[in-house]
């Protein structure tokens, strides 16, 4: 008997996308009210924070790290002039004469490129000191697989399952399961992995 | 129904007209003037005449002459009688004298007369015959050439017989001849001052001083000493090494005093130096008065010792058998030149020595029954006293004579004319010394075993009893003759016999219903030819699937036809009791061994024991045997085989393993010194266990060993050695073997492999820094029990595995790490991306923080 054709997924996806349009019109809310309950203040993390969001424009990875780093630093650069606004007069136009300020502005931009180059700068470095740590734990799990080979010879090498079974304990089992992953040769033991680039 | 008997029988219908080979000798003929009978005599014509009634062997005109014979007072009355006759000092001179008496005197042996010029009328026939053996026997060529050179000579004149040495008695088969002469023709090389070899420190036997007068067929004979009783007269026979002996009696008879018997003093192994190599050596007391043939041949011995010989001769003989019976033994070797004079008196009689043979091996064919004689040398079987006492007969028959009555026969033409009448007509001559023996003889000469003379007929006539006549039951003949091989059979027994020689033509008779045919019509056996029809039949559904169907058929044929025929398969024939002594003549000849473990496998002898009339219980025991080596042959490994098959027949044969061939072993006990000794000589890099040492191992070792020898065939070399170690280990702990150091070196230089079985590398380079030392201790249990440790092959095996797992996990993390910490990896990208945000944060936190502290 056929199934009759069900329509249990479609409840299902019109709940996130309700949720999500919901969400945003939450956002929407929020922001408008903070826009017109700070307008000072919006105005200059917007000016000031620009290059975050470029670099959340620009960043197409998943967890957005050149985003995370950029911004860090914007952020740092900008919480000066937010300090001075907020100390002092708290108003639209401070706000546009923090702005209009070179220096201010410098100092912003430059903490965004301190972390753009922060994020070029670390990864290189991070890869490295893996490499290095990876390179050093295969060096000594070679070193035991070599300790194991001369107790134990070759055979311990485990075979591709059509090579393996000939051997015999001195009950005449077979030693080495057939299971076993594909062989590697000896020689592999003593190559060492490429340096990371 | 002249016309359509057999050749054989022709002859003997044609009258006496023709005799080629009548002597110049007066016939000793039952005549009351010349030749007084005893009264053995004339009970032997009563009982020839009621035999001649019953079973028409004898013509009439035999029969009128027995009848013609007159009750004599004495036995010595007959031989001085038939001495006076005889004793001339010039045979030559006396001849045509001789020759005149000759047609009256003949009258008593007409039976003897028609069986010989029968023979001898069908020698034209016989040639062609021997043609064909020659073709199927090449190692009857000799024989038979012997026989074709003889053939003129009975055609010429009997002086010229009479001229010729009388040792033309066929005593020697041509395979005999073969390993003898070799034999002998090395032995020969012995220079006089060869020191002298000595057995168990007390018999000394000198190489250099042979004794051919003393020599048996498969043995040479030398002078020997014991060192203890310098005063006996001795002498050593050296066996002939591989050939099979009479083991079981020789450890009967050695050192006790068997009347009529040569007394074995001692044997063992010595080395003799012209083999160099270890033979059998079986030391005899001496015979001082020389063969008792040579006597009875001499023309110028008179007549009267010759028969007193003769009569000492029987008595001695019936003597020694009995004897011989009483510790179930059988001598198998009667014959006239294996019968000596003790003493220089010629006052005592023994036989001579049967031990170095297999049983019936040296006998000529006329000494053999007909059922043995049919088999191959080898394969003649141990037989019982009945074969003694027919040998006997034989023996004395033709010490009777002056002529041997079966001279130049080939063994085909012999058991043919056996057949066809009995052996008693065929093996007496009618040129007796005395009729005084006929009796016996013919009683001894029976071919019935159930109906020939036993000890108690003998006994009686001894004592001068009339022996009472035996019945002969009547052999059935066809009224139609079959002819094959150019013989008119009228009897299946001659005619399976020739068939069993022409194998190929005798399927094709089979398998066209001739056979069968022969039967229902000729014999008028519808019975058997029912028979043959349902094998035929049966053999035709097995032709496609089995190989050897047709082969099988034939010798279920012929064992139909004659049950009591030797086994026969192929080309060989062999007696229940005499595969084994067969088989190890063959292999010694390197002949065709495998037709043996073929018969064996196609289960021959039980086609034999379900055919043939035979005990129950004996039949059971004796069919055990063979399901039992048919066992041996159907597995392929060490220890079994037909190497296996050659020790469990053979007891006391020595191992053939070339390792140790030299060495003559024929005791279990002996294996591991001799191995131990050979190693100096031997290839150590093979083991010191092949298939021949292995089958010997088991087939003389008590108590199975059967673990031992499923590892020794393995198919894996290493436990192949290691199941030769615990063999040998085995072998060692049963016979409490002192320090072997030449084996324990040997075997521990093969251990390489089974060293290796440890995995762990320590454990071996351990082991292996052990062997030196064990190597030094000459203990193959300990060298067992360093390389076979139950513990430390567990714990090696343990370790193995854990070290397994562990290598794989080592590598399984080598991979993950290569493939996480590469070149553009995404781990490590995502990792580093991480560093540099969290880095960033950090970085952003601390300094704010800074600004708000100090604001």
């Amino acid at each position: 008997m056929a199934k009759k054709p069900t329509n249990e997924k479609a409840p299902r996806q019109v709940a996130p996308s309700k949720a999500r349009s919901m969400q945003s019109l939450l956002w929407v809310f929020m922001l408008a009210i903070v826009i017109i309950a700070f307008p000072e203040s919006v105005i200059l993390l917007f000016l000031g924070l620009l290059p975050t969001l470029v670099a959340l424009i620009i960043d197409k990875s998943p967890r957005k790290y050149s985003t995370f780093c950029v911004g860090s630093m914007n952020i740092t650069g900008v919480f000066p002039a937010l300090l001075e606004l907020w100390a002092g007069n708290n108003n639209i136009a401070h706000a546009f004469e923090i702005i209009t300020n070179v220096f201010d502005l410098i100092v912003m931009y430059a903490a965004a490129t301190f972390g753009w180059l922060l994020y070029m700068a670390i990864p290189p470095v991070v890869n490295g000191l893996l490499a290095v740590v990876a390179q050093h734990r295969i060096a000594q799990l070679r070193a035991r697989q070599r300790e194991l080979i001369k107790e134990w010879g070759d055979e311990i090498i485990p075979r591709p399952a059509d090579q393996s079974g000939g051997e015999k304990n001195g009950a005449g089992q077979a030693l080495n399961p057939s299971s076993a992953p594909p062989a590697s040769n000896i020689e592999e033991l003593d190559e060492i992995p490429p340096a990371p680039s | 129904m002249a016309d359509t008997s057999t050749e054989l029988e022709l002859g003997a219908e044609d009258g006496a007209e023709d005799r080629p080979d009548i002597g110049p000798e007066s016939t000793p003929e039952p005549d009351s003037e010349q030749s007084p009978a005893t009264p053995g005599d004339t009970e032997a014509a009563v009982d020839l005449e009621a035999d001649t009634e019953d079973d028409a062997l004898l013509t009439p005109e035999e029969s009128e002459n027995l009848e013609s014979a007159e009750t004599p007072d004495s036995p010595e009355e007959a031989d001085v009688a038939v001495d006076d006759g005889d004793a001339s000092d010039d045979e030559t001179e006396n001849a045509p004298a001789e020759d005149d008496i000759e047609e009256p005197a003949d009258e008593a042996a007409l039976a003897e007369d028609d069986v010989e010029k029968s023979a001898d009328e069908a020698a034209p026939v016989e040639d062609e015959l021997e043609e064909t053996a020659e073709e199927a026997e090449p190692a009857e060529d000799e024989l038979e050439e012997t026989a074709e050179e003889a053939e003129p000579a009975e055609d010429a004149e009997v002086i010229e017989a009479e001229e010729e040495p009388e040792d033309d008695i066929e005593l020697e088969d041509a395979a005999e001849v073969t390993e003898a002469q070799k034999w002998e023709d090395e032995a020969e090389a012995a220079p006089d001052t060869t020191p002298p070899a000595t057995l168990e420190n007390r018999y000394d036997i000198y190489p250099g001083r042979p004794l051919p007068d003393l020599d048996s067929p498969s043995a040479r004979a030398f002078e020997a000493e014991d060192r203890m009783q310098p005063q006996l007269k001795l002498f050593a026979l050296i066996c002939i090494p591989g050939l099979p002996i009479r083991w079981d009696e020789l450890l009967d008879i050695e050192g006790i005093d068997l009347p009529g018997n040569l007394a074995l003093a001692a044997y063992g192994n010595i080395d003799w130096q012209i083999q160099n190599q270890k033979c059998l050596a079986l030391i005899y007391e001496r015979p001082l008065g020389g063969h008792v043939d040579i006597l009875l041949k001499d023309p110028h011995e008179p007549e009267y010792k010759k028969i007193d010989a003769l009569r000492l001769v029987a008595e001695t003989g019936i003597r020694a058998l009995k004897s011989l019976q009483e510790r179930e033994l059988t001598h198998r070797s009667i014959r006239p030149d294996n019968i000596f004079f003790l003493d220089d008196d010629h006052e005592e009689v023994v036989f001579g020595e049967f031990i170095s043979s297999p049983p019936g091996f040296d006998q000529p064919v006329a000494f053999e029954t007909i059922e043995r004689g049919m088999a191959d040398e080898g394969g003649r079987g141990i037989g019982s006293i009945a074969e003694d006492i027919y040998a006997l007969g034989a023996t004395l028959a033709f010490f009777l004579q002056r002529q041997n009555p079966v001279r130049g026969k080939s063994k085909e033409q012999l058991l043919l004319a056996k057949m066809s009448t009995n052996s008693y007509q065929i093996l007496v001559g009618k040129t007796i010394l005395t009729a005084t023996m006929l009796e016996p003889i013919r009683g001894m000469l029976n071919d019935d075993q159930g109906e020939r003379w036993g000890f108690d007929e003998l006994d009686m006539w001894l004592s001068g009893r009339r022996v009472a006549p035996t019945q002969t039951a009547p052999v059935q003949k066809s009224q139609r003759p079959f002819r094959f091989g150019d013989f008119d059979h009228t009897q299946p027994r001659t005619l399976a016999y020739s068939m069993s020689d022409r194998r190929e033509s005798a399927l094709k008779l089979i398998k066209d219903g001739s056979i069968e045919q022969w039967y229902s019509r000729g014999l008028e056996n519808s019975e058997m030819a029912t028979a043959v029809a349902a094998a035929v039949e049966t053999a035709d559904a097995l032709a496609e699937t089995d190989p050897n169907a047709d082969e099988l058929l034939l010798s279920r044929i012929l064992i139909l036809m004659d049950p009591k025929a030797p086994i026969t398969f192929k080309n060989i024939k062999y007696m229940t009791d005499g595969f084994g002594y067969a088989l190890g003549v063959e292999v010694l000849r390197e002949g065709n061994i495998k037709t043996y473990a073929e018969s064996i496998v196609n289960q021959v002898p039980g086609i034999w024991y379900e055919i043939s009339d035979g005990a129950a219980a004996s039949q059971f025991s004796e069919l055990e045997f063979y399901t039992r080596l048919r066992g041996y042959l159907q597995k392929a490994g060490p220890g079994y085989g037909i190497e296996r098959c050659l020790y469990e027949t053979i007891p006391g044969h020595a191992c053939r393993s070339p390792l140790i061939a030299m060495q003559n072993v024929s005791v279990i006990e002996e294996i591991l010194p001799t191995l131990d000794a050979a190693e100096k000589m031997a290839d150590t890099k093979k083991s010191p266990v092949d298939r021949h040492l292995a089958a010997f191992i088991a087939a003389r070792t008590e108590g199975s060993i059967e673990s031992q020898l499923g590892q020794l065939g393995d198919l894996d070399e290493t436990f192949q050695i290691l199941g030769m170690l615990r063999l040998l280990v085995e072998l060692q702990d049963r016979m409490n073997t002192g320090t072997l150091l030449g084996l324990t070196k040997w075997v521990g230089g093969l251990m390489g492999p089974v060293i290796k079985l440890y995995h762990s590398r320590s454990t071996r380079r351990d082991i292996e820094a052990d062997v030196p030392r064990i190597v030094r201790s000459g203990d193959l249990s300990e060298l067992l029990g360093l390389l076979d440790d139950p513990v430390t092959r567990k714990k090696d095996e343990l370790e193995y595995l854990a070290a397994l797992e562990e290598f794989e996990e080592a590598e399984e993390e080598v991979l993950g790490i290569e493939e996480n910490t590469g070149p553009g990896s995404e781990a490590a990208l995502r990792t580093s991306n991480q560093v540099a945000a969290v880095t960033s944060i950090l970085i952003m936190i601390f300094i704010i923080s800074l600004i708000i502290m100090a604001g």
